[in-house]
Formats: C-alpha cells, structure tokens, sequence
C-alpha cells in the first residue's frame, strides 16, 4: 500500500491537495494521511512577552489546529479515506521537519498545493529550497484536479534513470494512467512541435526497463524551442513528471507555465 | 433566455449569426435580430438592401434547425416591413407564432444607442455582436446585460474567465455554464491579485467557485495572475474559444475598459470575448 | 385565474425569485430544491403547472416530466436548464413538456411562459 503524506494549511491549495490525493487514491491502493507544520505567531507579531506572549502563541496554535481540523473534516465528507490531521511541532524550517516526519513514516508520496501562478517567483522560490532539492520521496505539487482520463505527461531533457521509471511504477503499479513522454530539447525556436522519437536516445534503457516491469509508454516524441513554445503541450494533463529541476533552469521555466499537477521524482 | 443579435452589412455579421445559431440551436432562446442603420434610404424608409440583408440573416437562423425542431415560426417570402415606432422598424409575416420568438427589427440611428435601447426594450439576457463593430467598446461598458463580442471561428475547447474582486451573479455563472456547454469547453478561472489582501478574498472566491461548477460536474482549471501582469498574460493567451470577464460596477475590468487598455488588448486577440453582468 | 405551480431547483435562488413573483400574481406556489421531496407532493396533489430544472444530483427533470405526465396529463410543465443542448430541449418536448427555457432567465420569462401555459389551461377546460 502507497503511504501518502499531505500538508495541510487552512487555504484553498490545501484542499486542491487533499481532492487530488484522494482522487488518486480512488484508483490506487494508498494510504491519505494529513499533517500540518505548526507555526508559532504565524498569524502576526507578537503582542507582548512573557507569559502573556506564550498564552498569545497558544491561542493562535490553537486557533490554526481548529481550523486545519475543520477542513480536513470537511473534506472527508467526499474522501472517507482521509485521516485526520497530524500537527508538526513548532521547531525549526518547516520543510525539515516535514521531511523528517516523511522519512521516519516510511512515506511513499508526499502531496502539497500550490496555486498555479502565471509570475513563476514563487515557483522557482519553491523548488529551489532545501526540501525540493534533497526530496525525501517523491512529491506531488498538486495545482489543480482534472481528471485522471487526461494522462500522465513524463518530461525528460534526455535521462530517465531506472530509478526514477521504478519510483513510478510504486507509485502507478497498474497501468491506472496512460503515460506518455516528451524530451525537451532546449533552444531558441519560437515554434515547437512535437516530433515522434520512438527511439530517443539516452531513454531507451529506462524505457526498456519499465516495459519489461509491466509499464506501458503510450507515446514518446521529441520537442524542440523555448519554453514559451513549448506551454502549450504541457497544459492539458492529470500530472506532468519530472525531477526537481535547477532554479530558473530552463526546464523549471517550462513547468512553471504548467497549470497540471507536478510529480516530481528524486 | 433572450439574445439580442446586432447586426450590420460587414461580412463579419454572417459569422457572428452561425455562432448564435448554435447557441439558439441548443437553448430555443428567445430572439432579436437587429439591423441598424445609420440613416434613412432617400423615401424616408429602410434602405431595400437592407432589408433584403436582415431577410438572409432570418433565413440563414432558420435553416441552421431540422424542420422538427424549430422553436420558431418558418419564414415564408411573403413579409412586410413595418415603422413599429419612429426610427424602429419590424418584419411583419410569419415572425411569431412558434413555441419561441425570433423578431427581425431594424433600427435608425447611432449603434450605440440603438443597440443599448433596443437590449432594454427587449430586456435581453445578452447582446451579441462582432469584434469590428465601432461600438463594442461603449456597449461592453454600458449595457445592464452580458455582452458577448464574436471573433474569428475558433475550435480550441477553453474558455478563460478573469475573476477579480467583484461580486458574481447567478446569472453570469449560468451563462458561462451554457457557453461551456456550447463550445463543449473546459473552464479555466484566473484569479487576478494585487496584494495579499485581494489574493485572500480571491482565493474564497475561486473556492466557491470550484465548488459551484463542481455542482454542474464540470472541474474548472485554476490560477492566479498579478494585476501588474495583465497584460503580458492577455498577449501570451490566443488558445481561447472564449474570454470572459465580469463587469460590474467595483469590477477592475470595468476600470480598465473604460480607459480602453484591456478592449485594445482584446481587440487584437483572435478569442471572443464575454463579459459578464 | 389562480393557478397551483410547483417549482423544483436544486439552487434555492430559483425558488427565491419565482415565489415572490407569482405569489404576487394571485399564483399558490411550492418551491423544492430536493427531487424527492418534490415528487412526494406530487403524488399527494396535482398541480396546474410545474416548473422544473432539468439537471440535478438525485433525479433529472426528465424523470419528473414523465411522472406529471402520468399522474396528470393536464399540468403544464416548463423546463428550465443550465446545460442547453439540442437533444435535451428535443426530449422534453417530445415527452410533453409544454416548454422549454434555458439558463440565465428573467423572472418576466418565466412569468410569460406561465401566462402562456395558464391560457392553454383555460382553453383545455373549455374558456
């Protein structure tokens, strides 16, 4: 079974969260637990010190639990696989304790939201911290929930390791999702358009490997132009997969337009 | 619902009625194609060719239906124009009489005012008319009802609504559920943000919003946009069937409209536009 | 003429706006947001008109055309939709709606239409 962590705030981004995890979970066998990282004074600045900061700091910890709990719960009444929330204690960078709790729960998949924005500053910000690079397991930057029929995007640069076809295929065991696969080749073209590459090279190991565990690769083409060119082919999708590209890289800036939930692999 | 359907003698008003058409194919609407003309013929009357113009445009409404499923009441050859009141004229004949009204009228005078008049007479739910008429932009700022300005036959499957800070009505929402419908289109909502005040109520909003369309079992895309990047969003948007954007009163649309900067926006871009009351 | 008029809407603004204004015109309205709720008052009383949405979670308008149809073929039932097609508006007339109109609409539409359904009414019962 898929043990699946998702971060819980009391936002919309959470609940985008939550209805795409759940969403997976109705065809996957997989685990929906919620976690929140406390954040002490997270709603404002302190008032005063002492013990009236400290009864203060408890107020709004409370405050923040109630209200995480109250959506979890409200939106269990469409996904009963749901468990209730697991509140992170207020100690240091919150990726790191996120990370912690991930690793020593023997997470498989760990779902967050994030609102797709057209400015890719947050973005970026995003994928360049700590917990983006050193990805404890492989995570679900979930943005927005159409429906699992519109498949599964895999964008490469050229490499796909077996590593990464079989950290899928945990995660994908049953051919749930179709699966196609775009290697991006980077350059000034304002036009692109996708070209069959059946026998792209530097895949075909990877490829070979994932079809012989079981997996089926609908389709794989190559494209080449700008990442502006390149939008269009990356918005029509259940899920966009990736690695966790460099900041600012010019693969990050192609799926900083994508409005598709992002699976990023370690 | 009732549609008024502007129209003029540019080619562009026969297009704009085959995309009516469909959408009258599929809500028997109630409807008004209306003919303005500037100024009287020579005999004080309507100029003939006009005339004859607004009889193709009937026609063409008609035909765009299988005999058994028209709301409306055939049209036959034998019609008179008739001064309904001064400056407004009527086809006579087989106009009425279906399960549903299709009126031919023709008006004199100034687009604006005429359209803007006759969408009150007629207390339409939406104007239509085409992305070349000299009055869009007055009429998008002035009318009480939703205003849809056609351009270039696109088959892209997306319809994008702007959302701002601006209160929602029933209506407007049913419109873009029927407009969903028609172009058999995905919805995409960008939440347009300034500062993390207005990113807040947005955010409520476009969770209201997921929720309402989720009712109607559609699963509608969503983003958000920095007011400071308007612009380059509109200009990098062309794959639209539709835009749509609410206008009422406190909109930023409404603001920005008036000044001319997202209509001339628009107005290069080859999606139609909505805007929403 | 007074008439009976069940509404049913699974948006409760329908209900708001329409019984102000026929209760208004003289009309006795009952306004239903649940299906089932709304078909259970119809097996208990027969209506002049029902006003009924076409696309709702539990049970479409469709069904409950066909059930007035059948307990009372002389109630006059107006569809309302929010997803227009050719093929919905198609089936409702052909199952005997007596009318069909499509999603926005002004509260004078849906007036109209009863007016006209009300007429029709009175020509059915002889003047």
């Amino acid at each position: 079974m898929l043990k699946t962590a998702i971060a819980v705030d009391a936002d919309l981004a959470s609940r985008i969260a939550i209805r795409c995890a759940c969403q997976l979970g109705r065809s996957i066998d997989m685990s929906v637990g919620t976690i929140h990282a406390l954040e002490p004074g997270e709603e404002g600045h302190a008032i005063a010190t002492g013990w009236v900061r400290q009864t203060w700091e408890d107020a709004v910890v409370r405050e923040s639990m109630d209200q995480v709990t109250r959506l979890v719960k409200s939106e269990q009444a469409g996904c009963r696989m749901l468990e209730p929330p697991l509140f992170l204690p207020p100690e240091n960078d919150r990726g790191d304790r996120i990370a912690r709790h991930l690793r020593s729960n023997h997470c498989n998949l760990f779902v967050e939201g994030f609102l797709h924005r057209y400015k890719p500053d947050l973005f970026m910000e995003k994928i360049g911290s700590r917990f983006y690079r050193t990805l404890p397991c492989p995570t679900l930057m979930a943005q927005n929930v159409p429906p699992m029929s519109k498949g599964v995007l895999w964008l490469s640069q050229g490499k796909v390791t077996e590593k990464m076809m079989e950290t899928y295929l945990g995660i994908f065991p049953n051919q749930a999702i179709e699966l196609e696969l775009l290697i991006c080749r980077f350059g000034k073209n304002p036009s692109a358009a996708a070209k069959d590459s059946s026998s792209a090279s530097g895949v075909e190991p990877a490829v070979s490997f994932f079809e012989s565990a079981g997996g089926t690769i609908k389709n794989i083409s190559t494209v080449e132009g700008s990442p502006s060119s390149m939008a269009a082919l990356v918005r029509d999708h259940f899920l966009i997969v990736s690695s966790v590209p460099p900041q600012n890289s010019l693969m990050a800036q192609l799926l900083s337009k994508s409005p598709c939930s992002l699976l990023f692999l370690p | 619902m009732r549609i008024l359907v502007a129209l003029d003698q540019d080619m562009r008003s026969a297009h704009t009625l085959s995309q009516v058409t469909q959408l009258l194919v599929n809500t028997w609407a109630n409807v008004t194609l209306l003919g303005i003309v500037p100024r009287k013929s020579d005999d004080g009357g309507v100029p003939m060719d006009f005339v004859d113009t607004m009889n193709q445009y009937h026609k063409a409404v008609l035909q765009g239906f299988a005999a058994e499923d028209l709301p409306y009441a055939p049209a036959d050859d034998d019609y008179e124009i008739a001064e309904i009141r001064p400056g407004i004229y009527e086809k006579i004949g087989n106009t009425h009489g279906g399960i549903k009204e299709l009126t031919v009228r023709i008006r004199v005078g100034n687009p604006t005012q005429t359209i803007l008049e006759e969408a009150q007479d007629c207390g339409s739910d939406l104007i239509v008319l085409h992305g070349d008429m000299d009055s869009q932009q007055k009429i998008a700022t002035k009318a009480d009802c939703s205003v849809l300005i056609v351009k270039k036959e696109r088959d892209t499957g997306r319809i994008l609504c702007f959302l701002d800070d601006d209160l929602l009505s029933q209506r407007s929402l049913e419109m873009i559920t029927q407009m969903a419908v028609l172009f058999n289109a995905e919805i995409e909502i960008a939440g347009l943000t300034d500062k993390q005040s207005v990113e807040e109520k947005i955010e409520k909003k476009l969770d209201w919003l997921i929720h309402y369309f989720n009712g109607k079992g559609i699963q509608p895309w969503i983003q958000l946009v920095a007011l400071s990047y308007l612009e380059p969003f509109i200009l990098e948007q062309d794959h639209w069937s539709l835009v749509t954007m609410w206008m009422g009163e406190t909109s930023i649309f409404k603001r920005l409209f008036s000044v001319n900067k997202v209509a001339k926006l628009l107005e290069s871009r080859k999606s139609s536009v909505l805007l929403l009351r | 003429m007074s008439l009976e008029i069940l509404i049913l809407d699974d948006e409760t603004i329908v209900g708001e706006r329409l019984q102000a204004s026929l209760e208004k015109d003289g009309h006795s309205l009952e306004a239903f947001t649940s299906p089932r709720e709304a078909i259970k008052s119809l097996n208990e009383k027969v209506f002049d008109i029902v006003v009924t949405d076409i696309r709702m979670d539990d049970i479409d308008g469709i069904k409950i055309l066909e059930l007035v149809r059948e307990k009372s073929p002389r109630t006059k039932v107006i569809m309302i939709t929010g997803y227009a097609t050719l093929e919905v508006a198609r089936e409702s007339l052909t199952k005997g709606a007596f009318d069909f109109i499509a999603k926005p609409f002004k509260i004078k539409e849906i007036r109209g239409a009863i007016e006209k359904a009300a007429h029709a009414l009175q020509m059915e019962d002889g003047g």
